[in-house]
């Protein structure tokens, strides 16, 4: 019974600990979505300061949980976001509408994919 | 390369630990759900190892869930005789009062000649000399002969043989168990006296040194180097 006992508490603990990584790639990943999609609108208006203030406040957020990202994700995904924030301050940068939105969209799509695959869905696990 | 080493460490060590807690069976001897386990586990085991791109957890959460949800169902198994004949199968007679099962064997999708191979295997040449023949949800098959082609044990033959008695080793490659001495009530001293009797100089001159209950002792010198 103590086996037992100690199996769940171990399933437990996973499935919760799992939950609690999921809500917080959820909470990372949703208001650098809504920075990112305002940079883009930015953008389109070329109001370079905006895009760039926002721009950076998402890679400077992404950078501080490069840490426990990698510890959770694939490493790949979260060094292609990186490199893609940076893509994105670039183009931002040289005030180029097109491009900067370009990235920016591709980065939304990969924290879109990130997000989506930590939330327990019939479309996730299956 | 240094992660190479921890990432492997890690993750062997994880799937010893999983491998020791299906306890003591050999591979041929595992019953479905640990077959399962095992195989499972060296192929997780062995995709974080190389692939440095993929966090250590990813290849430590699923070990963990596979052994916490095998250490569920064994417990289970044990509990309920159902549960235990749904996920392990029950064993098959095969050969029943000396004829063999075919509707069994088909049911099994075990083979005639499959079925002879185990039972020359288990020593049995001839059929006809096997009243039962159990297949184990192992895989295994149990012989059960006729008595005629059965050995007499002492007890039939009236003997009353004294009975084998358990060796204790004492000392073992030099190096004196202390917890097999006092659980044969006996002490350094007596030990020593063992030694001095057999010319040691002392416990580490020797290889093996065993002793039952009734106080034989078993005694091989360590070898000398050439």
């Amino acid at each position: 019974m103590k086996q037992l006992i100690l199996a769940l508490a171990l399933l437990g603990a996973l499935t919760g600990s799992l939950l609690l990584l999921g809500r917080a790639v959820d909470g990372l990943t949703g208001p650098m979505t809504d920075d990112l999609t305002r940079a883009a609108a930015a953008a389109r208006e070329e109001d370079w300061e905006t895009a760039q203030t926002l721009l950076g406040r998402a890679a400077e957020t992404w950078e501080a949980a490069d840490g426990w990202l990698r510890l959770s994700e694939s490493h790949q995904t979260v060094s292609d976001v990186a490199a893609l924030l940076d893509e994105a301050l670039v183009y931002a940068g040289a005030r180029e509408p097109a491009p900067c939105r370009a990235a920016v969209g591709r980065t939304v799509r990969a924290l879109t994919a990130l997000r989506a695959a930590e939330q327990v869905s019939l479309g996730t696990v299956f | 390369m240094i992660i190479a080493v921890l990432r492997a460490a890690i993750l062997y060590l994880l799937v010893i630990a999983g491998l020791r807690l299906m306890g003591k069976r050999q591979i041929g001897e595992l019953e479905p759900p640990e077959l399962v386990l095992s195989l499972l586990i060296a192929d997780l085991a062995a995709v974080p190892m190389q692939d440095f791109g993929i966090p250590l957890l990813m290849g430590v959460t699923p070990i963990l869930t596979l052994l916490c949800l095998s250490s569920v169902l064994s417990v289970l198994t044990v509990k309920s005789l159902r549960f235990r004949a749904l996920l392990c199968g029950r064993p098959s007679v095969v050969v029943a009062e000396g004829k063999v099962q075919a509707a069994e064997l088909r049911k099994n999708r075990f083979t005639l000649d499959e079925l002879m191979e185990e039972l020359r295997t288990a020593g049995f040449t001839d059929l006809s000399a096997v009243k039962y023949a159990v297949l184990e949800t192992t895989g295994r098959v149990s012989v059960l002969p006729y008595a005629r082609d059965t050995p007499p044990t002492a007890g039939q033959l009236g003997l009353d043989p004294k009975g084998p008695e358990l060796p204790v080793t004492v000392i073992s490659d030099g190096r004196v168990v202390d917890r097999n001495l006092k659980l044969l009530g006996l002490g350094r001293g007596w030990l020593e006296k063992e030694l001095k009797a057999r010319g040691a100089a002392s416990a580490q001159g020797v290889y093996l040194l065993t002793v039952d209950r009734r106080g034989h002792v078993y005694y091989l010198p360590r070898e000398e180097k050439p």
